[in-house]
């Protein structure tokens, strides 16, 4: 049997804010247990939460970003539950008045093909601490230096199709919020964290099968193992005459397997009403004209304009501003004078290469943009070939010297003087009768020869093109055998 | 509305609260009461009126984001029942 596959994702971002959401505690991981959690996040009596203006602004702007319906009059509510990490026995979020409203996200698919992806809402809430389980062996140790800390919840609609559009959605979400500094996307760290909801139907059907919903997926690796092995196992249940039960599993990367997290029994009965400790935050045109003012260049038509104005081909465009690091690089090496088409072959290339040995960001990479566009400018004017130009890179990896330095050092520049290299010529021709006798029976590849000594003899250092040129010059066509 | 026992004993599982079945017999009655007057006044004609979600006519003031460290750390540990090196220490949760 064919099935359809439907997911929607809830991305939880934290937001990057001085403080805590509800109190001016510092919003900062705190270099001890519970050193940033002041009264309120320790929900203690008589405390009162006051928003943050600066978590409001940061989420209309991902609301403007996604060109969405934007709240003129948003509403904290409780949403209760017990757990030792949240002490109110409640957390503030938002339920029926979400600060963000219906919108849409522009996605880069793996095949190239790009599709809008329903976002229904954006919600703020505050952060639960953290329960540490392993630490002592009779008692939970509770750290509350995340408590407080603002989330941005971003919910998808159910419009995403496979394990691959998945992490598509979730990658174009990473880079919008890092794009607009609103989250730093440490996913490693929590900053970003994603649930998946899963469920099938028989392909065509209208009717959506029972969900799942899958927690901790902390990497786009993880949330595509664990889809792709929840489909599996959905598929394997309903192939086998049972039926998918809704509960809310949790992805054990050690076994590559998602498991049952919560029993029916606990099953989620939040109780929300509106938080009586906060009135309805009014939101002006002023301030959704800010949000939208305040808006850097997006990813989208950072791909347009790469192709259009910088005439990239559109995997390169894609490359380039899928990753805001890697747009940022690529935009500080154009200003510094690099050719568009240069920059993004060697950013696609060696230094992608480079990166993916050496594990790191390009943030630290050793080479700055303006020493790469110092490579690139040797390499227009001749004075590098291409396997020079490599060479020298290597170079300033080691030394994080400009290309110029260290082609003046090592007298790594190319020869083109004709001159030299007609002396080199004659002299490799008049060392190897027997291949000039070869070549002139007849055998065009022995040309290949000389360049190889050729090259060998000028240090790697002979300008290629010209070299082939002055080789046919004294050696003539190869004779007809 | 009424509530039954099975109604209040859910309620009183999710609020965590031990309730005998003496004490599920007499909430269920009393809550069903209360909910009874709420339906009364679900009657009320209110015209198209926007829902409240305060019954304050006023906006909330909000915060500029400065953050400013906690300092009095050992204060707020210091009615906990038990803590070790800043974390406070409660009974196992998982097994």
């Amino acid at each position: 049997m064919n099935w359809d596959v439907v997911i929607g994702l809830e991305v939880h971002a934290q937001l990057q804010t001085a403080s805590k959401l509800f109190s001016s505690a510092p919003n900062a991981a705190g270099a001890t247990p519970n050193e940033t959690a002041s009264a309120v996040e320790l929900g203690l009596p008589g405390t009162l939460p006051v928003p943050n203006a600066e978590a409001i602004r940061l989420a209309l702007r991902f609301g403007a970003a996604i060109d969405a319906e934007l709240a003129t009059e948003t509403v904290f509510a409780r949403k209760n539950y017990f757990y030792p990490d949240l002490p109110k026995g409640y957390q503030i979020s938002q339920l029926d008045a979400p600060i963000v409203g219906r919108g849409a996200l522009s996605v880069v698919m793996a095949d190239g093909t790009t599709k809008a992806i329903g976002i229904t809402r954006a919600h703020l809430e505050e952060d639960a601490g953290k329960s540490v389980h392993d630490a002592y062996s009779e008692s939970t140790a509770i750290d509350l230096n995340r408590a407080g800390t603002p989330l941005l919840e971003i919910v998808s609609e159910p419009e995403l199709h496979s394990a691959q559009e998945a992490v598509a959605y979730l990658r174009e979400l990473h880079n919008l919020v890092r794009t607009l500094e609103i989250c730093d996307g440490n996913m490693n760290e929590g900053s970003l964290r994603c649930d998946a909801n899963v469920s099938l139907k028989p392909a065509g059907s209208e009717k959506l099968g029972t969900r799942t919903e899958i927690k901790n997926l902390n990497s786009f690796r993880f949330l595509e193992r664990a889809i792709t092995y929840e489909i599996e196992r959905q598929q394997l249940v309903l192939e086998g005459g049972g039926t998918v039960v809704q509960e809310t599993r949790l992805y054990d990367p050690d076994r590559d397997e998602t498991r049952p997290m919560r029993s029916k029994e606990e099953a989620e009965d939040y109780r929300y009403f509106p938080d009586p400790d906060l009135l309805p935050i009014l939101l002006t045109a002023d301030d959704h004209a800010a949000a939208r003012a305040s808006l850097p260049e997006l990813p989208a038509a950072k791909r347009a304009r790469y192709e259009t104005e910088l005439g990239l081909t559109a995997s390169e465009a894609r490359l380039l501003a899928s990753e805001r690091s890697t747009a940022a690089y690529f935009e500080a090496a154009l200003a510094a004078g690099a050719p568009a088409k240069g920059a993004a072959n060697w950013l696609s290339g060696e230094i992608a290469a480079q990166l993916n040995r050496s594990g790191e960001s390009l943030e630290a990479f050793p080479i700055t943009p303006a020493q790469l566009a110092g490579l690139l400018a040797r390499i227009d004017d001749g004075t590098l070939s291409s396997k020079l130009a490599k060479t020298v890179f290597e170079r300033m990896l080691e030394t994080r010297e400009d290309a110029d330095v260290i082609i003046e050092r090592e007298g790594l520049k190319q020869v083109s003087d004709s001159g030299a290299l007609e002396a080199l010529v004659a002299e490799v021709i008049e060392a190897n009768p027997g291949q000039v006798e070869q070549y002139r029976a007849g055998k065009g590849k022995v040309l290949g020869f000389f360049v190889g000594q050729l090259m060998k003899a000028s240090g790697g250092k002979a300008n290629p093109q010209q070299l082939n040129a002055l080789l046919k010059a004294a050696l003539g066509e190869p004779g007809e055998g | 509305m009424a509530l039954d026992p099975d109604a209040i004993r859910r309620l009183a599982t999710l609020s965590r609260l031990a309730l005998s079945d003496d004490e599920v017999v007499g909430y269920s009655e009393s809550l069903s009461d209360i909910l009874s007057v709420l339906d009364r006044l679900q009657g009320l004609p209110v015209g198209d009126a926007t829902p409240l979600a305060s019954p304050l006519a006023l906006p909330q003031a909000l915060r500029p984001d400065v953050a400013e460290p906690v300092t009095n750390q050992e204060a707020l540990q210091a009615g906990a029942p038990a803590t070790d090196n800043g974390f406070f220490l409660v009974p196992k949760v998982l097994s």
